[in-house]
């Protein structure tokens, strides 16, 4: 009897169990991407849906969250089928009201366990400081700190638009920064658990931008932010962002090409290593830096139809590379040093690390101290390989 | 009855007692405790130099106990000191050890409903936690430790997993400069990182209970080696990852740090369920030892029944654990229990220390 009756609890007790607040997967919306831009700008384009919905006429954040959609067939190579994704919008003040507005017009709640990328438009973030902006995410516990962020030049919404019905935008984003390896123009990812220290850290910093039209999208430079106030004062280029990655030696095979001086024929140079460092040097009181770049590569494209032997096409091609590269760095830093006086490729991290006494004194202040600081450069191209032609006979 | 031979833990399970001991919730919340007052990258050298200084009061504790074989501290402090302050003593130590387990419960709770269960009510994560921490001390000491050869094992292998996987997002720059503002902010942590290690006290009952009791000093010494090991390589994974502007903002950045990345083409593409595992199953161990020395305490002091204490002592866990508030309560409440751990464990036994040796010598 007893024996049975134990057997009773037991068997009672694997029919019973289960999550206590268990939602069943397929109830549940999957976030995958997020866009925050300034809810004033975008106020007239919205206002159909959200003016019914609230009392508010416009609010500071317009948010457009991206998800999954499970029910959709998966489309052809013609192009045909659904989208894989839908986008839903929301005006309000903050984060927080504006997925709570979401919950009023989509039969599913939205989760954000998969978030991978967050892009806010650069028009907010010269408004809104991106501590705010991102607080929520960095609070919440759903949102992953290994989810993306990004800055739009134009509308951060449309970044989140694809023609092809089969490409998910915000996995398309993700994709293209693992693409770093091919270019020099992608920045190191900026995530969220980046985000944390960044923003309460003095120091500038640059977030990558995207630019986009008509559905198609580029990474294209980057946003600048300053570090006080942690709002974007402006952005770079493409050519300015080489620039970047060959200091910090982020640029990990990039061709950087130069046009030979007599005919303009271009040849083009492929980072295979790069090492460059940047050496503070403080001599009573007064700071400044050298940048020295040392990088190994490859001849990859060479229009110029030479009969020289290598060695000579070699040391031209490597003469007229380190000459590129020294424009590059000087238009770079002229722009970010001189232009916009902010430190963002990080030499306020070297000056901390070797001499943290005068940092400390300079720090409150450093981006108008940098402004005035005296920066010399010293490149080293070496050419390793041609490819498969101009071997040596 | 207590004392057969079949009660009796070897070597390793007295060092392994001690580690599973230590590493419970701190381990979660360390980097911005440290980082906090340290506030320069040097921190993990203060967790460093803390653990040191936890292995010398380990080792005065283990000298002490060896003074008296068989016994543990509520029985032989009574002899040493005088029944009324050994009394009093030992009601303390009581006092704390119900405390903190029912701290435990409070923290483990707070994660899981906040990361895993989120709606499951508090007492329904704690409840059965309790519950099971009862059921494993019918099966006294022993079952203790042999729980904890199987469960420690496993910890160590997928914390060093899941932090070394960090390392994509491992940054050299938020660790240097080493000692840049000098040693003045690392010797300013260590009032925070001695409490990291508290658990050292293991030593003042486990000796009863050894095998053999003569190579406690050596079990104490890895005992605390190995949360040494544990909370150094943790500060410098989360303050690389993080930086140190980072870290003193978030609330549990050692869990942070793991879902700071994502392993892409893996059976698993993110880690932080595995640590939550590891880390509940450190909880539990750190709970059940400090439920034992409280029911240990009572009842040697007073010489109740084992069933009856055990019993008594379940509401009170419960309760204490439901009084804290807040979020802010409950991390202020595991500052008085480091503060007054320091006050028990580290002044007090030196003096009994000293005051054994010189009865011994009289005698």
């Amino acid at each position: 009897m007893k024996k049975a009756l134990l057997l009773l609890i037991l068997l009672i007790s694997t029919v019973l169990s289960g999550c206590w607040s268990s939602k069943e997967i397929e109830d549940l919306s999957l976030n995958v991407g997020i866009a925050i831009d300034d809810g004033d700008q975008l106020a007239e384009e919205m206002r159909h849906i959200d003016q019914v919905s609230s009392s508010q006429e416009k609010g500071d954040l317009a948010v457009t969250f991206q998800y999954i959609n499970t029910s959709a067939t998966t489309p052809d190579s013609k192009g045909g089928g659904q989208k894989q994704f839908t986008n839903v919008s929301a005006i309000g003040n903050t984060n927080h009201q504006n997925i709570r507005v979401i919950s009023l017009r989509e039969e599913n709640p939205i989760m954000f366990h998969h978030t991978k990328v967050i892009v806010v438009s650069g028009e907010l973030l010269k408004k809104i400081g991106i501590r705010e902006i991102m607080d929520f995410y960095l609070r919440d516990s759903e949102a992953r700190l290994s989810c993306l962020v990004l800055v739009s030049k134009g509308p951060a919404k449309d970044t989140l638009q694809s023609k092809d019905p089969a490409v998910i935008p915000s996995f398309r984003l993700l994709g293209i920064v693992d693409n770093a390896y091919r270019s020099s123009r992608i920045l190191n990812p900026m995530t969220l658990a980046k985000i944390q220290g960044e923003s309460y850290s003095k120091s500038s910093y640059l977030l990558q931008n995207v630019y986009t039209e008509d559905g198609e999208v580029k990474f294209s430079g980057a946003g600048i932010m300053r570090g006080k106030t942690n709002k974007l004062i402006g952005y770079i280029s493409e050519d300015d962002l080489t620039g970047i990655t060959l200091i910090t030696g982020d640029a990990k095979g990039g061709p950087i090409p130069a046009f030979e001086k007599q005919s303009g024929k271009p040849m083009v140079y492929e980072i295979e290593t790069i090492k460059s460092k940047i050496i503070p040097h403080v001599k009573r009181g007064k700071i400044s830096f050298d940048i020295k770049i040392d990088s190994e590569g490859i001849l990859s494209e060479n229009w110029k139809d030479s009969k020289e032997p290598s060695e000579k096409i070699a040391s031209e091609a490597e003469e007229l590379i380190k000459e590129e590269m020294e424009k590059t760095l000087a238009r770079t830093l002229k722009k970010t040093q001189k232009h916009y006086k902010v430190d963002v490729v990080g030499f306020d991290n070297e000056l901390r690390i070797k001499y943290p006494k005068t940092w400390n004194r300079v720090k409150d202040d450093w981006d108008a101290t940098f402004a005035e600081l005296p920066i010399k450069y010293s490149i080293k191209v070496k050419i390793i390989n041609y490819g498969n032609t101009d071997a040596r006979s | 009855m207590l004392m057969n031979n079949r009660n009796k833990i070897t070597t390793v399970q007295a060092t392994i007692f001690t580690s599973s001991y230590i590493l419970a919730s701190g381990i979660l919340t360390l980097p911005r405790t440290v980082v906090a007052v340290v506030k320069t990258p040097d921190a993990w050298l203060s967790v460093l130099i803390g653990g040191c200084i936890a292995i010398v009061l380990g080792v005065i504790m283990v000298k002490l106990s060896q003074c008296y074989p068989g016994k543990t501290i509520y029985q032989y402090v009574n002899i040493l000191i005088g029944n009324w302050a050994g009394k009093t003593y030992g009601i303390l130590l009581v006092i704390y050890f119900v405390v903190l387990s029912a701290y435990e419960v409070r923290t483990l709770s707070d994660v899981t409903s906040y990361m895993i269960l989120e709606g499951t009510p508090a007492w329904a994560i704690s409840m059965p936690f309790i519950w099971i921490g009862y059921y494993l001390l019918q099966g006294w000491i022993t079952s203790l430790a042999r729980l904890f050869e199987i469960v420690f094992p496993i910890s160590v292998a997928v914390f060093l997993l899941v932090i070394l996987m960090s390392t994509k997002s491992f940054e050299m720059d938020n660790l240097r400069p080493f000692l840049g503002e000098g040693i003045q902010p690392v010797l300013k942590g260590l009032t925070k990182t001695v409490f990291a290690y508290i658990g050292f006290e293991s030593m003042l009952f486990l000796v009863a209970y050894m095998e053999k009791p003569e190579k406690a000093v050596k079990s104490t010494i890895f005992g605390i080696g190995i949360p040494i090991l544990f909370y150094v390589i943790t500060m410098v994974a989360v303050i690389a990852a993080l930086s140190i502007d980072g870290v003193v903002h978030r609330t549990w950045p050692t869990l942070d740090l793991i879902r700071s990345y994502e392993m892409k083409g893996l059976l698993f593409e993110r880690f932080e369920s595995f640590l939550l595992v590891i880390w509940s199953m450190q909880i539990f161990s750190t709970f059940c030892i400090t439920y034992f020395v409280a029911f240990l305490g009572i009842s040697q002091m007073f010489n109740i029944k084992t069933q009856k204490v055990l019993l008594g002592l379940l509401p009170f866990l419960f309760l204490i654990s439901m009084t804290p508030r807040t979020i802010d309560e409950v991390f202020s409440l595991g500052d008085i229990l480091g503060k007054s751990a320091i006050i028990l464990f580290g002044f007090i036994p030196l003096p009994l220390l000293i005051l054994a040796k010189w009865k011994g010598r009289v005698r």
